[in-house]
């Protein structure tokens, strides 16, 4: 897409050429080059150290000072980013260059009121009286869709959603009308509804003003559907880039192929062989979990959280259940009371049979032993200063299996089956990836042979290609095990792809439950319909090409 | 979308009762404790004191006093009667003047507040000026002056106080130490005591800012235009002034602890002096009217840092009655 058209020249706004950047000595970013016109949306694609937001951050400046450097061409407005200093490039930021970060609710600053935030960005305009101003911003604010812009205005950041934050950042931004935003994964710290939300207003305001997009994004499905040109990175590196009806038609390089069959929203069907069909749909005590009208409130009368507001639900043996819910639906509350961190208030939970409110402390070994829970951060749930055989071990001596012999063994059992060589049993958890570190929280977790696993949201904090391979490792662990899985999730299009039934919460009640086809192909609430309809998914016939493309690596256990 | 929740202002009200409470139960126990202590040291103390010949107390002044005291009775009731004083303000009777305590540390008080506040004020310029310097000079001499705070901390405060004295008393002559309450006297006094208090309190500052200047919104306001001097002054500085509160609270005492050597080296009259003199003749009435009052202050002002937090920080919602927007 270099030199598309020397009539269109006169559009054309950012031209980045040979762009090297280096943190110290060590080069992250590698000769990229792309161009953006006026009005147009540009994606930056890519998983984590590819570099995307190095990219960004050198273009607008703001690469940790004295760590990056920059090299090469930026070209806007006729001069290069890259060579101008901070006071030169001041001039560009906020009114021709726009900034939206990642994460709304560290993006104000805490102790300042959002109006006096704002006025930062209302001064940019070159408007200096105060009054005039404070009604450019409560403009603003209505713009995006915000309910009482003066009420905003005097709120401070913590009073406000992550959703409304990320309106009043996009207000901000917006409003010293730039030429070109920057957006760094805009909607990737939102929920699901949210997020489409927030991306309709960016292509609005893009649109009606006519102005430049740059969107950093992990998620291919949201670039394909909100960008019209997308640029593949990998190791810094350009991998591909054309338009995105282009790569995603026809991807030339193998790493866009294989990113491509990950992304859950465009290969539904992906697990679909491995299983066979329900058949059995009725409720039992003895299902392997069986939850039955449980309530868990919080606080006092005046101030009562109904957190879980009674929710039934079943999981069948050797099924995969889903709880889906947005933050605050009462889907972690729900998990918490069956793993035992939680009690009810009121409401009764099954496993195999037993009744787990009934429990004497005796019995939870039992019951631990029985379920095990995999957490969603394994940068967090990983003891930093134990080895790796010391983690995978700790259940086993915790619930004294075996003698210390039988333990090694045990471990070392478990370690192949999640994929790991006896190599990293001596390894501490900072010298792994992300994805083995998830895998070794998977092998913690089988150790003691549990029938059921708890899965809190297991891949979300994993890169799309390696959420690919833990989903492989988990469909393979529960055939050969006849595992049990309630996977929570709020991504779904995971659901879709993993799940034999569907449980979606909404305020701590249970909106609709049933087969996942039924849930996704017939939704019958219109909370589950708009929760589907939000999902970035592709263009009808784009999926279709990228589906008869994406090479059966299904299960090749490739080690993440 | 948005319903309002309302915060009750009676949150704060209860926040400030049992702040209060706590801060009466402290006072009770530091005194009841120094009390123990006083009465359960060897060897009569108080007795010895009075029979000390150079003590220019007569026999019906020693008789006043053992009756005052309470001394011919068990040393559970002269707690009681030692308490039954304290609260109706009445700290006794120095063992080595004879003169009522209250008189003399209301004497000795003036002259160690002012030394002790003005050596908080230079502490603070202190800290914030090193902190400042360390966020907005170049890297060079930023890493200098981030390892002040540790070099000031590592040298004790009569070490400090006698180079004072010995560059800018004897061979500057900046100011002479026979008139020890002079202006320019009383600045290298409470310099003294400001310099081992600046470091923590710089510390705590630097590092706050560190944390600060890492976070989100100070790039997103870098990238709306404002200087690096602006994004300091106007965003990082009060999120980090906020644990910088509850460090001076603290603090306070070890300005009182310091008082005692800067005045002795000064060459003052203050509390500092008057317990120096005290240790020294078992005046224990004196000791435990100076050991409560120091206890006082220290829950006062920690009280003040308490309070004022939820007041300059509006994440702690017990503030006022305030609209929440939720969606």
């Amino acid at each position: 897409m270099v030199n598309q058209s020397h009539t269109e020249s006169e559009d054309l706004l950012l031209q980045v050429d040979g762009l090297n950047v280096w943190y110290g000595s060590n080069q992250v970013v590698r000769d990229v080059h792309f161009q953006l016109r006026r009005g147009q949306a540009l994606a930056l694609i890519g998983e984590s150290g590819s570099g995307k937001s190095t990219i960004t951050k050198a273009i607008l400046g703001l690469l940790p000072e004295g760590l990056g450097h920059a090299e090469g061409q930026a070209i806007f407005e006729g001069q290069n980013l890259l060579k101008l200093s901070q006071r030169g490039l001041r001039q560009f930021r906020g009114t021709e260059l726009g900034y939206i970060p990642q994460d709304p609710g560290t993006a104000l600053n805490a102790v300042r009121t959002i109006g006096s935030q704002a006025h930062e960005a209302a001064s940019l305009t070159g408007v200096t009286d105060n009054k005039e101003q404070r009604q450019l911003i409560l403009q603003a604010f209505e713009q995006v869709g915000l309910p009482e812009p003066q009420r905003v205005y005097d709120s401070y950041p913590h009073q406000l959603s992550g959703g409304m934050l990320q309106r009043v950042l996009i207000a901000l931004t917006v409003l010293p009308r730039p030429a070109l935003i920057v957006a760094d994964e805009p909607t990737s710290a939102l929920d699901v509804t949210v997020q489409k939300i927030i991306l309709d207003l960016l292509d609005e305001l893009r649109t009606s003003l006519n102005i430049g997009l740059l969107l950093i994004t992990h998620d291919l499905a949201l670039a394909a559907q909100r960008t019209d040109h997308l640029v593949v990175l990998r190791q810094g590196q350009v991998q591909e880039s054309g338009t995105s009806s282009q790569i995603f038609e026809n991807p030339q390089t193998e790493y866009a192929r294989k990113l491509l069959a990950d992304v859950p929203s465009l290969n539904t069907e992906r697990y679909r062989d491995a299983r066979g069909p329900l058949n059995d749909s009725s409720a039992h005590k003895k299902d392997a979990i069986y939850v039955e009208d449980v309530v868990r409130h919080f606080g006092h009368s005046a101030e009562l959280v109904k957190a879980v507001d009674g929710v039934s639900f079943e999981v069948k043996r050797g099924s995969t259940h889903a709880l889906v819910g947005e933050s605050g639906s009462g889907k972690t509350t729900t998990v918490r009371m069956i793993v035992g961190l939680e009690t009810p208030t009121a409401g009764r939970i099954f496993l195999s049979g037993q009744d787990l409110t009934k429990r004497s402390t005796k019995d939870w070994r039992e019951a631990r032993r029985q379920l095990q829970l995999v957490y969603q951060n394994p940068f967090a749930s990983l003891d930093p200063a134990w080895s790796v055989a010391k983690i995978i071990a700790e259940p086993l001596a915790r619930l004294k299996y075996g003698s210390r012999a039988q333990q090694k063994v045990r471990v070392r059992e478990v370690l192949a089956e999640v994929g790991l060589d006896e190599s990293f049993l001596s390894r501490r958890p900072a010298q792994l990836s992300g994805g083995q570190r998830q895998r070794v929280a998977i092998a913690r977790a089988l150790s003691l042979r549990p029938e059921i696993l708890v899965l809190d949201e297991p891949t979300s904090a994993l890169d799309v290609s390696v959420q690919a391979d833990i989903l492989d490792l988990l469909a393979v662990l529960q055939r050969e095990h006849s595992l049990t899985y309630l996977f929570v999730s709020h991504d779904l299009a995971l659901v879709r792809q993993v799940a034999d039934t569907v449980s979606v919460m909404r305020r701590g009640v249970v909106v609709e439950s049933g087969t996942t086809q039924k849930i996704f192909e017939n939704p019958e609430h219109s909370y589950t319909q708009t929760l589907i309809s939000s999902v970035p998914s592709s263009r009808g016939d784009v999926t279709q090409g990228v589906q008869e493309q994406s090479p059966s690596h299904i299960y090749a256990g490739a080690i993440a | 979308m948005g319903y309002t929740v309302s915060v009750r202002l009676s949150g704060y009200r209860n926040l400030v009762l049992s702040r209060l409470g706590q801060g009466v139960l402290v006072i009770f126990l530091a005194y009841v404790l120094s009390f123990i202590v006083v009465s359960v040291l060897p060897g009569d103390a108080i007795t010895n004191a009075l029979h000390d010949p150079q003590s220019g107390l007569s026999e019906e002044d020693i008789a006043r006093i053992v009756a005052f005291y309470g001394l011919d009775k068990p040393v559970l009731i002269q707690l009681l009667l030692a308490l039954g004083r304290f609260v109706t303000g009445d700290l006794g009777i120095s063992l080595q003047s004879g003169l009522p305590v209250t008189d003399l540390v209301f004497d000795a008080l003036p002259s160690t507040t002012f030394l002790a506040l003005t050596a908080l004020i230079l502490a603070l310029v202190l800290a914030v000026a090193i902190a400042v310097g360390v966020h907005l000079l170049p890297s060079g001499a930023a890493g200098i002056l981030r390892s002040v705070p540790s070099f000031f901390l590592s040298v004790p405060n009569f070490v400090i106080g006698l180079v004072l004295i010995s560059v800018f008393g004897f061979t500057l002559h900046t100011f002479t130490i026979t008139e020890p309450n002079a202006p320019v006297a009383t600045f290298f006094a409470a310099l003294t005591l400001a310099i081992p208090v600046s470091a923590p309190l710089a510390e705590v500052l630097i590092s706050s800012l560190d944390v600060e200047a890492r976070q989100d919104y100070a790039l997103v306001a870098r990238s709306r235009g404002l200087s690096r001097v602006n994004v300091f002054a106007q965003h990082l500085l009060k999120p980090s002034a906020l644990p910088s509160v509850t460090m001076v609270a603290l603090l306070i005492g070890e300005l009182l602890g310091g008082a005692v050597i800067t005045e002795t080296i000064f060459g003052r009259n203050g509390v500092g002096t008057l317990v120096q003199r005290s240790v020294g003749a078992g005046d224990q009435p004196v000791l435990l009217a100076v050991v409560v009052l120091s206890a006082v202050v220290f829950v006062l002002v920690n009280l003040i840092a308490d309070l004022s937090v939820p007041l300059l920080d509006p994440r702690t919602s017990v503030t006022k009655k305030k609209k929440a927007v939720v969606s």
